[in-house]
């Protein structure tokens, strides 16, 4: 009787080992929000029309009214990426840094304003702040690869 | 299924996951500061430049013109050194989330596998 008991005491032990390991295995932990290719591209297509105006105020001297409704069009390219961030949980520092580019585009097109032209490290708050999103998505891709299931 | 064999090969999927993410990070964060810190002296050089030739200046309506606009221009760029740094940092934070997340998903995908390879059946 007693060993009847002590057995299906250890039954019921490793059938809640069991459970736990099969809970534990078939979950993923998810601390930053997943990779979204529609914000990747967005963001790329953002960072080749700066780096256009860049290379023109920088070496042609392509004046602000040139390139004035660019800053417009990029800060409206701004809003909807953030938007559209915004619609994920776990996503703050994208944000953020959205937040950061809005701002540093204001001034670097109030710089190209005032002064009439633009130098290259006038340009770098905003090429650095492009190049820390597009980082981060590459660095979401590889984790999206990671956390993919086995095939 | 062999608990040891299983639980090293999880720990050596968890370093790999986290060590490419922090290798990625790390080169990031190291170039873009070099960067920023390059930009932050050629603008400090373009400043003084700047200021030097509004002192040359005979007019002093032009003068006091042109140091304004060295000011605020010097201002504004350094502003958006200053908000790149702290992206740089954030990005930084956000990506060792992501290793550790790698890292414990690599683990967990090794540990279904081995689970699924006992069992005979593909349950996880």
């Amino acid at each position: 009787m007693c060993r009847l008991q002590s057995s299906h005491i250890l039954n019921c032990r490793l059938f809640v080992l069991l459970v736990a390991v099969l809970c534990v295995a078939s979950c993923t932990i998810s601390l930053v929000s997943s990779y979204d290719e529609v914000t990747d591209k967005a963001v790329q297509d953002l960072a080749a029309k700066t780096e256009t105006v860049i290379a023109d105020a920088t070496t042609n001297g392509g004046s602000y009214r040139k390139h004035a409704g660019f800053y417009t069009e990029a800060q409206g390219s701004i809003n909807a990426i953030e938007m559209r961030s915004s619609l994920y949980k776990q996503n703050e520092a994208e944000i953020n840094t959205l937040g950061k580019l809005r701002t540093a585009m204001h001034n670097m097109g109030r710089i190209h304003q005032i002064a009439g032209s633009l130098r290259s490290e006038e340009a770098e708050g905003v090429r650095s702040l492009l190049r820390s999103l597009i980082h981060h998505q590459i660095a979401k891709k590889r984790s999206a690869q990671i956390t993919a299931p086995a095939s | 299924m062999n608990f040891e064999e299983t639980l090293k090969q999880m720990l050596s999927a968890a370093s790999k996951a986290a060590k490419g993410q922090w290798k990625a990070m790390s080169d990031f964060a190291e170039t873009e500061f070099r960067r920023l810190g390059a930009s932050a002296m050629k603008l400090e050089a373009n400043f003084a430049a700047d200021m030097l030739e509004a002192a040359t200046q005979t007019s002093a309506k032009k003068r006091t013109k042109m140091e304004k606009i060295a000011k605020e221009r010097a201002t504004l760029a350094f502003e958006n050194l200053k908000l790149a740094a702290e992206a740089v940092i954030e990005m930084f934070k956000a990506d060792l989330k992501l290793a550790a997340q790698d890292a414990v998903n690599a683990a967990m995908k090794v540990l279904a596998t081995s689970v699924n390879a006992s069992l005979g059946v593909p349950l996880l």
